[in-house]
């Protein structure tokens, strides 16, 4: 899967809100891209226009989105439907509103696998308790049985997760898989996403906005931050040598336990997009300087490692100058 | 058991003394009706909190944390216990003298977006509790509001802006600016940070130990994130299923933690650092399971270390060293041996 600039505009009633601002990334067969940013910085959209989800007025203004040799967004309706489930499927935030509350699991899960895969009805029985039991539910006849409202938080989340997992897809979605979960489910939860990958060799796109789940799970890591993808990186490089000061500014930020904070903090609050011009960080930025109304590219610093930043890089001259105004 | 009795008579002393004990809550008990069942929501929960000192409540949802801190604002009455505030028995004041104490202890909830009132402007929300104690003086209200602004570092000029006008972080200092309003000892915060980004959520927190330094004020702070407890709290407890498992200095919860259950909790967070992932020592069964018997140690089922009398009798709350009582059968074993 390989995305290409895409830029996501919601046309409202007076002005129109550019979601996502071109972004791009890849991710290969067997490999685990984090996407981190705050909450209204793009992510879940980007996520649903992958699948070709995008609810009217949302629209994808351009940009190119590559699926196994295939521009996803050239597709009919009817291959797009061929697509999901059985190539890509998501996990969602909250399943409790995911699911449907009038159905028995085991309804939904056998229609999911009816739908795409060629199975009788006893296969297809056999079939949704195997994947039951491989996202870590025992009792599998009584949970086939009973109703979503039945089943506890974590429950909820891994019958999703068995949806998802229902026709082998190749590439799993997973947008805050664990956010409406306790920090003990939660640890199970990533475990499970961890050992299904590793059994299955699936490609996966986390979203969150938590560090710890990326950490556990990411191989690469994409910063977001106002519908841009200000870095991107392996996880190492991410965490190691963040070199935007978005990155910088949340990794500081996160709470440790028995360690406390980083230190530095910055007074202002997210704000809402308002130009489409400059960088979009520069409102909240320490390191701002003149260059910064101009929005910057993405560069690589390092062998994989991009920062849409004018400082990032030691060499850039901006860099050089900017740090002898700080100094 | 002896020995928890004997620190409650101290405690009791502290109060009469009008120092040290702000709060002391004692054997608190609360059942819920459902139908035709009882369910036990706190079953004999113990706790203090000094003047100038932060608590933090942990534990996975559905333990009673909630519940606790409604009991303690005088939200509900409990049925059985006693809840003692600035050495006044709240369950026994009535009408002016309940609603005067009561003034000393506000809470801060988790959404303020949905506990603001959507038709009046911040600056209404936050002098309605100062004038619903004080006379209306309209001159000393608005410096009053300022002056609250200013603490909790917003811009005056947001006062004529409606909750939904401002940002997740804004409507959380204006829930902190109003529980601050009637100059109280002590807030309540039920997950006040949960919800935020966190950038945000670091300034928050930030925001909350400046007013712990300045205005010695106290807090019971509900969590369930160990991370953030760990910054602001002096103590913590940790509840299970209505009960308190563990009480210890904030200090030790990294490596002093003694309850299995403490102990899974600290490793099921997330590592804060690649090279540190997959939960080393994870060690816990399942989830919370709904309590059919109310019988023995109710962390027992999921529990790796649990033995025969762990399904048979309570484990009391044992202090094994000051300030840190664990309840659970195997540390007496291991104390006793020691």
């Amino acid at each position: 899967m390989r995305v290409e600039n895409i830029k996501i505009d919601f046309p409202g009633k007076n002005s129109t809100v550019r979601a996502v601002n071109g972004v791009s990334f890849a991710i290969k067969a067997g490999e685990t891209l984090g996407i981190i940013g705050e909450s209204g910085s793009g992510k879940s959209v980007t996520a649903l226009a992958l699948l070709g989800l995008l609810e009217k007025p949302g629209r994808v203004l351009e940009g190119r989105i590559i699926y196994k040799g295939r521009d996803v967004l050239l597709l009919s309706r009817k291959e797009k439907q061929r697509l999901r489930g059985r190539e890509m499927a998501m996990v969602f935030q909250d399943p409790l509103t995911s699911l449907n509350p009038v159905l028995t699991v085991g309804r939904q899960l056998t229609d999911v696998l009816r739908r795409h895969l060629e199975l009788n009805r006893h296969q297809t029985r056999e079939r949704a308790l195997r994947l039951l039991q491989s996202v870590g539910l025992g009792n599998h006849e009584g949970i086939m049985k009973s109703f979503p409202f039945q089943l506890s938080g974590g429950m909820r989340q891994r019958v999703m997760l068995a949806l998802a997992l229902g026709a082998n897809p190749s590439l799993l979605i997973a947008d805050e898989p664990t956010t409406a979960l306790d920090v003990t489910v939660q640890a199970q939860i990533i475990r499970e996403l961890h050992r299904l990958q590793q059994e299955k060799g699936m490609a996966m796109l986390v979203i969150t906005h938590n560090w710890g789940v990326v950490a556990e799970l990411a191989d690469r890591v994409g910063v977001m931050y106002n519908g841009r993808l200000v870095e991107y990186g392996s996880i190492v490089d991410i965490f190691n040598h963040p070199a935007h000061p978005y990155t910088h500014l949340i990794l500081s930020s996160v709470p440790v336990l028995g360690k406390g904070r980083k230190g530095i903090i910055n007074i202002h609050s997210p704000v809402s997009r308002v130009t489409l011009n400059g960088c979009s960080f520069a409102p909240r930025c320490m390191l701002k300087g003149k260059h910064c109304l101009k929005a910057p590219l993405s560069a690589e610093i390092s062998p994989g490692h991009f920062v849409a930043c004018h400082l990032a890089g030691i060499d850039s001259a901006i860099a050089v100058e900017r740090r002898r105004e700080l100094a | 058991m002896p020995e928890r009795e004997e620190n409650t008579e101290v405690a009791g002393m502290n109060v009469l003394n009008g120092n040290g004990r702000l709060l002391e809550i004692k054997d608190l008990i609360k059942y819920y009706r459902r139908g035709r069942k009882l369910i036990t929501a706190l079953d004999s929960v113990s706790l203090h909190v000094d003047r100038g000192e932060a608590v933090g409540l942990v534990g996975e949802s559905g333990c009673g944390k909630s519940t606790l801190a409604r009991l303690v604002l005088g939200l509900g009455p409990p049925d059985r216990g006693s809840i003692l505030f600035d050495a006044a028995d709240m369950l026994s004041l009535r009408g002016e003298a309940l609603r005067r104490k009561r003034k000393g202890i506000q809470i801060v909830f988790q959404d303020c977006g949905s506990v603001l009132n959507p038709r009046l402007t911040v600056g209404a929300a936050i002098t309605e509790p100062i004038a619903n104690f004080n006379p209306p003086d309209s001159v000393c209200l608005d410096k009053k509001l300022k002056y609250l602004f200013e603490m909790v570092g917003l811009e005056k000029s947001l006062a004529d802006r409606f909750p939904h006008q401002l940002s997740g972080g804004q409507r959380q200092r204006v829930g902190i600016a109003r529980a601050l309003a009637p100059e109280p000892f002590m807030l309540v915060c039920d997950e006040p940070v949960s919800s935020l980004d966190v950038s945000v959520q670091s300034q928050i927190i930030d925001l909350f130990l400046e007013l712990k330094k300045g205005l010695k004020l106290s807090y019971l702070f509900i969590s369930h994130d160990l991370a953030v407890v760990n910054q602001i709290c002096d103590r913590v407890a940790v509840m299970y299923l209505g009960r308190l498992a563990e009480v210890m200095p904030v200090t030790e919860l990294v490596s002093g933690a003694m309850h299995p259950y403490t102990q899974a909790l600290v490793s099921a967070i997330p590592a804060n650092n690649p090279e540190k992932r997959g939960f080393p020592c994870l060690q816990l069964r399942g989830e919370v399971l709904p309590v059919v018997e109310r019988r023995g140690c109710l962390f027992a089922p999921r529990c790796v270390e649990a033995q025969s009398c762990c399904y048979e009798t309570v484990p009391c709350l044992v202090e094994i060293s000051p300030g840190h009582s664990v309840a659970c059968h195997n540390i007496k074993e291991k104390t006793k041996t020691s």
